[in-house]
C-alpha cells in the first residue's frame, strides 16, 4: 500500500546517517549481463548489470561492467577480476542472463553459446560456476558474494540434458554468500513488461539503502520480489560468512539493528494481514512498538494494532461462536479502517448469527456507501433478504445509493495538494547523484602527481627548471642528458615498481664542484653528479648560449657506473 | 411480502446504473471501483497498472491532479525517478503553480541524469517557482493539523534549499560555471552540512581551475558523516578527487591533512588560508639552489625581478639606491670609450643581454674583450624600466677579473 511503501522510505530516515567506511581491503566486483543470445534472447539482462553496477559503485565498488559477454569475454574478465584479489579484499560477482544445469553442475551461457552436439561439447562451450568457485576459493580474498540472476528458463527448449534454473552449488568458497534469484531447480521471471528482473530491481533498491545487512537485504528483496511475483518466484541464498557485511555501513549498528528488524516485522504483519493471520500479524507490530524504533514506522505500527488486534480477537469470537463478542470486534475493526470491507461482512454475519438485525442493517448501509460495485450488490441482496423482518433494510432498500466518499478520505493518510516532504527528503537521501561523469571530466583536467624525483635528483638543486630558470640557463655553461632513441620508456619502467629495477645502472658526471649545473628530466643539479638510470645508451648535451657546444654519448649498463669527466 | 433474491438482484441493477454518481468529484461507480482497488493494492507494480487503468478510462477525470499524485507515490516506491519527473511536469503543465509539481519537479531535475534544455529549463522554472511562492505553499493554514509550526518553518526553509540547489545544478549543467558558484555559495552558508552540495560546489570550482577551494569543498564532503552526508562511494570518490586536486595543484600531498582538517571544522576556508602551487615551490626550490651555487646570479635575479615588477621605481628609490648592492657577476658586451673604458654595458643574466652600465669613476688603461666576466660590487645611480637597464657606480678596486693587458 501507499501508506507502507512511505513507511519503508520513513525508516531509512531513522539510519540514514553516512555510513563509516568498512575496516577491510577493496571492494571489487565483476557485473556481467547477457541479453543478445542467439538462441533465446533475454530483455533485461543487461540493464540488471547495469543497475547493479551503479549500485555496487555507490557502494564503495571498483566494479567492472561487462555486457552480453561471449565465451572470451566471460573467461577474460573473470581472470581480470580474480587477479586483483588480495587477502583483505571482498570479491562480488554478479550475473544476469541465462543459466542451465548440466547434471547437477550449474552453468553460465556466454551470448555466442551454440547448440551442442553433446553434453561434452555443452560443458565446454558454458562457464562452469563450480570452476568459478574453486578459483575464488583458490584466492586469498576475505569474501566473496555471487549473485546470480540466471534462472531464466532453459534458453536451448529442446535439450533435455540441460534442465532449466540452477542447482544447489556444492562448492561455495568460504566466507561466502550465494545469492539465486529464485529457488534451486525454479525459474525466474525476465519481466518482459519492466526494464529489469523482478529480483535485480528489488536487490538494486535495497543495496542503495543505509545501514541494512547483506542478510536484510536478502529478506527486504525476497519479500518484494515474492509480493510482486504473487508468492512464484522466492529468492534463495546461503551464507558461510562469519561476519556481517554492509554494503553501507551504519554509524550507530544498534540503532540500526532496531531499526531494520522494525520495518521487516512490519512487512512480515502486513503478509500475515493479507493472509488474514491476525495473532502473527499483531505478534510482529507488537513486536516494532516495543523495539521504539521512532518517527513514523512507530506511529504506523501503533495506529494498524488497534485494528488487527480486532480483528484477531473477532476471529477468535467468531471461532468461538461467540459472535455477539465478534460482531461487535469486527465492527471496531471496521471503524478503524472503514474500507476493510471484508470486516464489515463479517460483522454482518456475526450480528445476523446473533440476530441483532438492526446492527448488521447499518453496517450493510456502511457497506454501500463505501464498498465497491460487487460489494454494495451483495450487500443490497442481503437487505433485500432482510426487509421481511426489518423496517430500517426495507428503508435502505428503497433509498437512493449513497454516492461513494471522496477520494480524500479513501487516502486518509496522504494529504494532497502538499507534497511528500519526508519522502522527498529521503529520495535525496537515498538516491544521490551519480557524480562518477564529473569526478572522471576532472580527473582529465588534473592528471595525477608524477612519483617523486630519483633521490638523487632531489638532493641537489631540487626543482623542476622554470621558465625564468631556462632564460638563465641558456646564458650559462651547463649540461642535460637526454635518452636517446634507444634508451628504454623511462616514465614506464619507473611508473610500474616506484623505483629503479635491477637493470639500472648510475651515471656519474665529475667536475669542478657546484659549478656547472646539469639539467635532468626537468631537474637541476650540480656537478658532481650522481643520476640513476635504466640500461641505454644516454647523450650529454654540453649548452652555450642557448646552443648545444658539444656531445658525449655515454651507454648505462645494468649495475655499473658510467664515470664522466666534465670540463667546461 | 416476500421477494426472491433473484428478482431483487435484478431490480435493484437498473437502479444502480442510473444513479448519479458524480458528486465528489467520480464520474460514475465504475471509476470509484477502480481507485478502491488502487488503495487496497500493497504491491506498486500492480499498483501502477491499475492506475494507468484510470488514466485510460477516465482521462478527463476531475480527479486528474489527485491521481497524478498517486502515480507519484507508486513511482516513488518503485524508485521510477524519471516517470516522478514526468509526472511531476503534467501536473504543472495543467497548473503552474501545483506545489506537489513544483515541488517533485525541482527536486527530480538533479536526479535525471539527462541534461537535456526541455529538462533543465523545465527544473529552473519549477525551482523558481518553488521559491517566489514558498510563503504562500507554506502558509500556516496549509499546514497539517498534526505538524508543529516549528517543523513547518523547517520544512518551508529546507524546501528554498532545495531550489536553490536544482538553480544552481542548472546553471552548472547550462555552463554558467561563476552563476553556480554563486548559488551553490549561498546554499552553504544557509545549510552547511550538506555533503551533496558541498561536493558539487568542489566541482564547480575545479572546473573554474581553482584546486584548493575546490579541494577544500570536496575534502569536506568526504568528511561529513553525519545527516546530510553522502553515501560511502560518493564521500571515497569527493576524497579521492580533494587528494588529486591537491596534490596537483601543490606537487605533493604536504599539507593535506592541514586542510583536511580544517576542511571538516569550516564552511570556507578562512581569508588567510593558503597553499603554495607546485610552482612557486619549485621557484622558490631552485632560487635557494642557485643562491648556493651561484649566489651573484641568484642576486640579480631577485634583484632585477623587483625592478621589473610594478613597484620598480618604488624599489629602486627606497631599497636599492641607498644600499650598496651585493656582489654580482657579469659579461662584457661593450666599453666605452674603446680604449680607456669607464663604462662598462653588462649583460648578467645572459652573456648578450644590456642589462647594467657599471660606470668607475676613474677610467681602465686598457679595454676587456666583450665575454670577459667580471665579479663586482658597486652601489646603484640611475634605473630604467624601457629598455631595462641599472647605472651602477663602482671603484676600479671592487671589479675582479678585468684582464691583463694583451702583450704586443
Amino acid at each position: 500500500m501507499l501508506k507502507l511503501a512511505h513507511l519503508h522510505l520513513l525508516f531509512f530516515a531513522l539510519i540514514c546517517t553516512a555510513s563509516a567506511q568498512q575496516e577491510e581491503g577493496t571492494r571489487y566486483a565483476l557485473v556481467i549481463g547477457n541479453n543478445s543470445y542467439l538462441a533465446s534472447p533475454l530483455q533485461n539482462a543487461v540493464n540488471d548489470a547495469r543497475i547493479m553496477d551503479k549500485a555496487l559503485k555507490d557502494a564503495g565498488f571498483r566494479s567492472t561492467l561487462v555486457e552480453n559477454a561471449g565465451q572470451v569475454a566471460f573467461q577474460s574478465s573473470i581472470g581480470q577480476f580474480l587477479s586483483k584479489l588480495g587477502p583483505s579484499d571482498t570479491a562480488l560477482f554478479f550475473y544476469a542472463g541465462h543459466g542451465v544445469q548440466i547434471e547437477n553442475e550449474n552453468f553460465l551461457v556466454p551470448v555466442d553459446f551454440q547448440p551442442p552436439d553433446n553434453l561434452v561439447e555443452a560443458k565446454l562451450k558454458l562457464f562452469s560456476v563450480a570452476i568459478l568457485f574453486d578459483y575464488l576459493a583458490k584466492t586469498r580474498h576475505k569474501r566473496t558474494i555471487v549473485v546470480l540472476d540466471a534462472c531464466r528458463s532453459n534458453p536451448l527448449g529442446g535439450q533435455n540434458a540441460l534442465s532449466a534454473g540452477l542447482a544447489q552449488p556444492q562448492n561455495a568458497p568460504n566466507e561466502s554468500f550465494v545469492v539465486f534469484s529464485t529457488g534451486p531447480g525454479k525459474t525466474a521471471a525476465d519481466n518482459p513488461n519492466g526494464r529489469n528482473s523482478y529480483f535485480t530491481e528489488a536487490l538494486a533498491m535495497e543495496i542503495q539503502k543505509p545501514g541494512l545487512s547483506i542478510d536484510d537485504v536478502l529478506t527486504h528483496t525476497t519479500a518484494t520480489v515474492s509480493s510482486e511475483t504473487s508468492s512464484r518466484q522466492n529468492p534463495w541464498h546461503i551464507s558461510s560468512l562469519k561476519t556481517t557485511f554492509y554494503f553501507h555501513t551504519p554509524l550507530n549498528v544498534e540503532a540500526e539493528s532496531t531499526a531494520s528488524m522494525a520495518v521487516k516485522w512490519m512487512s512480515d504483519a502486513k503478509r500475515f494481514e493479507q493472509r488474514e493471520e491476525w495473532e502473527d500479524a499483531v505478534d510482529r507490530v507488537n513486536q516494532v512498538i516495543q523495539k521504539k524504533p521512532g518517527g513514523g514506522l512507530q506511529a504506523a505500527a501503533e495506529n494498524r494494532l488497534g485494528y488487527l488486534t480486532a480483528r484477531r480477537d473477532a476471529q477468535a469470537a467468531f471461532d468461538k461462536g461467540d459472535y455477539a463478542a465478534a460482531a461487535t470486534a469486527y465492527e471496531t475493526a471496521f471503524k478503524l479502517d472503514p474500507f476493510a470491507i471484508d470486516a464489515a461482512f463479517e460483522g454482518v454475519n456475526s450480528y445476523l448469527l446473533e440476530a441483532q438485525v438492526d446492527q448488521a442493517v447499518l453496517l450493510l448501509h456502511d457497506i454501500r456507501v463505501r464498498g465497491a460495485t460487487e460489494s454494495t450488490v451483495k450487500a443490497m441482496k442481503m437487505l433485500g433478504e432482510l426487509t421481511a423482518v426489518n423496517q430500517p433494510a426495507a428503508h435502505e432498500v428503497g433509498s437512493a445509493v449513497p454516492a461513494p466518499p471522496p477520494i480524500e478520505q479513501m487516502f486518509s493518510a496522504v494529504s494532497f495538494g502538499v507534497p511528500d516532504l519526508e519522502g522527498g527528503r529521503l529520495i535525496l537521501a537515498i538516491t544521490p547523484v551519480d557524480a562518477s561523469r564529473f569526478v572522471t571530466e576532472i580527473e582529465v583536467l588534473v592528471p595525477p602527481v608524477a612519483p617523486p624525483a630519483d633521490p638523487a635528483a632531489a638532493t641537489g638543486a631540487g626543482g623542476d627548471q622554470t621558465a625564468a630558470m631556462s632564460q638563465v640557463l641558456k646564458g650559462i655553461f651547463h649540461l642535460e642528458v637526454a635518452a636517446t632513441n634507444e634508451t628504454r620508456d623511462l616514465a614506464i619502467r619507473r611508473a610500474a615498481a616506484g623505483s629503479l629495477d635491477s637493470n639500472a645502472g648510475f651515471l656519474q658526471l665529475e667536475g669542478p664542484d657546484k659549478q656547472i649545473p646539469v639539467l635532468y628530466k626537468g631537474q637541476i643539479q650540480y656537478l658532481p653528479a650522481k643520476l640513476p638510470l635504466p640500461a641505454g645508451k644516454y647523450e650529454i648535451q654540453s649548452w652555450q648560449d642557448g646552443k648545444v657546444v658539444g656531445t658525449q654519448e655515454v651507454e648505462i649498463q645494468a649495475g655499473l657506473p658510467q664515470i664522466v669527466t666534465v670540463k667546461r | 411480502m416476500t421477494r426472491h433474491p433473484a428478482f431483487l438482484t435484478f431490480a435493484i441493477l437498473p437502479f444502480l446504473a442510473a444513479a448519479a454518481w458524480a458528486m465528489d468529484g467520480w464520474t460514475d461507480r465504475n471509476e470509484y471501483d477502480l481507485v478502491l482497488k488502487i488503495r487496497v493494492e500493497a504491491s506498486p507494480r500492480k499498483q501502477l497498472e491499475l492506475l494507468n487503468q484510470w488514466k485510460q478510462k477516465y482521462p478527463q477525470s476531475a480527479m486528474r491532479q489527485v491521481r497524478r499524485e498517486l502515480f507519484l507515490s507508486a513511482y516513488q516506491a518503485s524508485g521510477d525517478l524519471p516517470h516522478m519527473f514526468e509526472t511531476a511536469g503534467e501536473m504543472v503543465a495543467e497548473d503552474p503553480h501545483n506545489f506537489v509539481g513544483v515541488y517533485w519537479c525541482t527536486l527530480l531535475t538533479p536526479e535525471m541524469k539527462d541534461n537535456q534544455p526541455a529538462i533543465l529549463d523545465a527544473g529552473e522554472k519549477a525551482a523558481r517557482q518553488l521559491l517566489a511562492g514558498l510563503d504562500a505553499y507554506f502558509a500556516p493554514e496549509r499546514k497539517s493539523p498534526g505538524v508543529a509550526d516549528a517543523d513547518w518553518q523547517k520544512q518551508k526553509s529546507a524546501a528554498g534549499l532545495l531550489a536553490r540547489r536544482a538553480i544552481g545544478w542548472v546553471e552548472w549543467q547550462k555552463g554558467d560555471l561563476p552563476a553556480a558558484e554563486t548559488t551553490f555559495t549561498g546554499y552553504l552558508q544557509q545549510e552547511p552540512k550538506n555533503g551533496e552540495v558541498a561536493s558539487w560546489l568542489g566541482f564547480v570550482l575545479a572546473y573554474e581551475k581553482k584546486p584548493i577551494p575546490a579541494a577544500w569543498q570536496l575534502s569536506r564532503a568526504s568528511a561529513m558523516t553525519e545527516e546530510g552526508a553522502l553515501p560511502d562511494g560518493g564521500r571515497r570518490q569527493a576524497g579521492e578527487l580533494a587528494d588529486r586536486l591537491y596534490a596537483g595543484y601543490h606537487g605533493d600531498a604536504d599539507g593535506l591533512d592541514k586542510l583536511k582538517t580544517a576542511a571538516a571544522a569550516s564552511v570556507f576556508p578562512p581569508a588567510d588560508f593558503q597553499v603554495e602551487s607546485a610552482e612557486v615551490i619549485r621557484q622558490r626550490k631552485a632560487e635557494a639552489a642557485l643562491e648556493l651555487a651561484d649566489p651573484e646570479l641568484s642576486a640579480w635575479l631577485r634583484l632585477s625581478k623587483q625592478l621589473t615588477g610594478p613597484d620598480g621605481e618604488k624599489y629602486f628609490q627606497e631599497a636599492l639606491k641607498p644600499s650598496p648592492l651585493p656582489k654580482l657577476r657579469g659579461t662584457v658586451i661593450r666599453c666605452t670609450p674603446a680604449k680607456k673604458p669607464d663604462e662598462i654595458v653588462l649583460g648578467l643574466s645572459s652573456s648578450d643581454a644590456e642589462e647594467v652600465v657599471l660606470k668607475v669613476s676613474v677610467p681602465f688603461a686598457y679595454p676587456a674583450e666583450p665575454g670577459t666576466q667580471l665579479h663586482f660590487q658597486g652601489t646603484a645611480d640611475s634605473f630604467t624600466k624601457e629598455p631595462f637597464r641599472l647605472t651602477v657606480i663602482a671603484d676600479q678596486d671592487s671589479v675582479v677579473g678585468w684582464p691583463e693587458p694583451k702583450k704586443k
